[in-house]
């Protein structure tokens, strides 16, 4: 896998939550960002699954409630 | 996965600024995901796409609606992606959980006015729940009544086409060896309701199937699942599956609302058969049974269906035409033979300027062609000189034939009508017209020799499908060119009068050539809203046999005055002046677009009796 996992993770979150130009991607989670309902977050899902081959578990699923626990989420499958 | 490669954003200054910008830009990123799926950047497509303004040039829009038990929202952005590429801009309206029956009551409740499209998924496992793994008596029954009555209150009520989804097999799977043994079992009650649902459904023409069981087939249902998708959220599917849903789907809604291809032209060498004749000679050419000539006779069956299916063939091929013909006359092995070609241009010109010359010879657009090659020099030329042109790059190599048979785009349709089959005769008893003309002395003992009978009808139900169609693929002698679906005409029907003209002659019976819809009926003036002759009839003036009809329709009904309009497109310039020539008056000019008007006439003014057998029906 080539580039940095936190910014093709930024590029996801970005194309599913509809995110503009200049939201900080980093720092958003679940309730801070009013776009991250509950098909977004089924969407974010299979993004990142598709994107860095790998499946979570429902439970994992469920606690990745901010960009943060996504991308730790993804270095410990990495 | 690489760097962010050409993401469908809109410029950095902002959105794009035209229609015709936006149409390129979403094409383009629809295009992109074919070869590299992705969720992220098709759900980022779907977002921009909303940004749209709701026409965009050189897209068609086309409202969907989804009735569903299952979590559908996370297909959409694919399915969006899947129908850019056919063209057509959907805006999504999705109904909630399992209420099928309130929509079928009240379809308003969807979307107001109704969808276009109305898709129906029924996910079996959340439609029979704990049944499915005990079936009670009446499982299939009772899933079939509750589908038939969901349908028939949607057409009903919506001039919709309803895409039927037929039951996947489950997302999880169980006891499957005592299922292969017991015909009672839910595995085959399901293959039961979806025969079922074919043999109920078909002859609806406002119907479509989609075969979630083919299409889950082809892909392989263990890859197509991802049960743990559906436990956690009631949606069945694997992320990977999804753009193979979308092009599914996708083929549908533009078999229903885009006008269809008409016509390929192939090209010879390496394409219709292995090799190139000039210079490997008709001996070491591959075609017949042996590997690789099978995969191209493979490749002219395919044709062969397709022209028995009403498309017309052509070739375009740098060859010396004596030794095509020949070749394609004598050889033992050959599937085509020179007499299923409509036209040919075989000769070493440029293959372009041939193309615009059969487009012109068979009466048919550019926008109609599909054009095979196996050069991707030809194809490139092609696709940049005649955008509207469908090109398709035939395979280098024989073995990727049978894949490419099973891609080619522009020759899917969801049904064959019997018009279509009689097109193809009627282009073979052509060439003894042709000669006819040429030793007739003048038109009107020409016209007169052909025996011309003419059936003009009105508001006759089952030429529904024909005539949505004539209007789909009508483009030069058209009126207005108003696209309609069956549902349109439908209502239409409901609203006004639809005219449909069928033409026989001593060589062939061409089916339903000509339409009219005139709406206003029940008021002073009428108005014709469409009028149109499908190009096989050109040339024997019966368009204004057509045309006296409905002036006479006007003059019994009372009416006082008819009005119609002329708007010009880029291909019907040859009907701008069909009314002034038929003695109407014209009473305003804009842009592109002139009115007319004309008094009704009694039918002792129609004129061309002495020249045609004309019978009227349902008048």
């Amino acid at each position: 896998m080539t580039g940095d996992a936190s910014q093709v993770l930024e590029r996801i979150f970005r194309s599913v939550l509809k995110a503009g130009p200049d939201t900080e991607i980093t720092t958003l989670s679940v309730d801070s960002h009013g776009g991250w309902d509950s098909i977004a977050h089924l969407n974010l899902i299979l993004a990142v699954e598709q994107e860095f081959r790998f499946m979570m578990t429902p439970e994992e699923a469920t606690a990745a409630r901010s960009f943060g626990d996504m991308l730790a989420l993804v270095e410990s499958r990495r | 996965m690489g760097e962010v490669s050409a993401s469908p954003e809109p410029p950095a200054d902002g959105h794009p600024s035209s229609p015709a910008e936006w149409g390129a830009i979403l094409r383009r990123a629809a295009a992109e995901l074919v070869g590299a799926p992705s969720h992220a950047k098709a759900n980022e497509l779907f977002g921009l796409g909303r940004q749209a303004p709701a026409a965009v040039e050189g897209l068609r829009s086309v409202n969907v609606g989804i009735l569903r038990n299952a979590t559908v929202e996370p297909w959409l952005p694919e399915l969006y992606a899947a129908l850019l590429n056919e063209g057509i801009k959907a805006e999504f309206s999705v109904g909630d959980f399992a209420v099928y029956e309130r929509y079928a009551a009240s379809p308003r409740e969807l979307r107001d006015p109704p969808p276009d499209i109305i898709l129906l998924y029924f996910e079996p496992a959340s439609l029979v729940g704990d049944a499915r793994h005990d079936p009670p008596e009446k499982t299939a029954e009772s899933i079939l009544a509750r589908v038939d009555a969901v349908v028939t209150g949607l057409l009903n009520g919506t001039a919709a086409t309803i895409v039927v989804s037929n039951l996947a097999p489950d997302p999880i799977r169980f006891h499957q060896l005592h299922a292969d043994q017991d015909p009672g079992s839910w595995p085959q009650l399901r293959r039961q309701v979806n025969a079922a649902l074919l043999e109920r459904l078909h002859a609806q023409p406002r119907v479509a199937i989609l075969d979630l069981g083919r299409i889950v087939a082809e892909y392989g249902a263990a890859r197509a699942f991802d049960p743990r998708m559906y436990l956690m959220a009631r949606n069945p599917f694997a992320v990977d599956f999804l753009p193979r849903l979308g092009r599914a789907f996708a083929a549908i809604v533009a078999a229903v609302a885009a006008p269809p291809r008409k016509c390929v032209v192939v090209d010879c060498d390496n394409t219709l058969w292995g090799g190139v004749l000039g210079e490997d000679g008709p001996e070491r050419v591959a075609i017949g049974t042996d590997y690789p000539g099978e995969a191209y006779r493979e490749f002219q069956q395919f044709l062969a269906g397709l022209g028995r299916r009403g498309f017309l063939l052509a070739i375009n091929s740098k060859n010396n035409e004596d030794d095509v013909l020949s070749f394609l006359a004598e050889s033992p092995d050959m599937v085509l033979r020179p007499g299923d070609f409509t036209a040919h241009r075989i000769n070493w010109e440029d293959k372009g300027q041939n193309l615009a010359e059969l487009a012109e010879e068979m009466n048919i657009g550019l926008d109609s062609m599909i054009f095979v090659d196996d050069s991707p020099v030809e194809c490139a030329r092609i696709c940049s000189a005649f955008p509207e042109v469908l090109v398709e790059q035939f395979p280098a190599n024989p073995a990727d034939i049978p894949g490419f048979i099973g891609r080619m785009g522009g020759t899917q349709r969801l049904r064959v009508e019997a018009e279509d089959l009689k097109r193809a005769q009627s282009l073979r008893a052509n060439a003894g017209r042709e000669s006819l003309k040429r030793s007739a002395p003048d038109p009107e003992t020409f016209l007169r020799s052909l025996e011309i009978r003419l059936v003009i009808e009105r508001q006759n139900r089952a030429a529904i499908p024909r005539v949505s169609q004539l209007t789909q693929r009508t483009n030069q002698f058209n009126l207005t060119t108003k696209r309609y679906t069956p549902g349109d005409i439908e209502r239409l029907m409901d609203d006004g009068i639809v005219y449909t003209m069928s033409m026989g002659d001593r060589f062939s019976d061409y089916g339903i050539v000509g339409v009219a819809i005139v709406t206003d009926i029940r008021t002073h003036s009428w108005e014709i809203d469409s009028f149109m002759l499908s190009c096989r009839a050109f040339g024997r003036n019966i368009e204004r046999e057509l045309l006296a009809a409905v002036l006479a329709d006007a003059a019994d009904a009372g009416a006082g005055i008819v009005r119609a309009r002329y708007a010009a497109t880029a291909k019907n310039g040859m009907t701008r002046d069909f009314f002034p020539a038929n003695g109407f008056i014209r009473t305003e000019r804009t842009d592109g677009e002139t009115r007319f008007e004309a008094e009704p006439r009694d039918r002792s003014a129609e004129t061309g009796r002495e020249l045609y057998q004309v019978s009227h029906r349902g008048h």
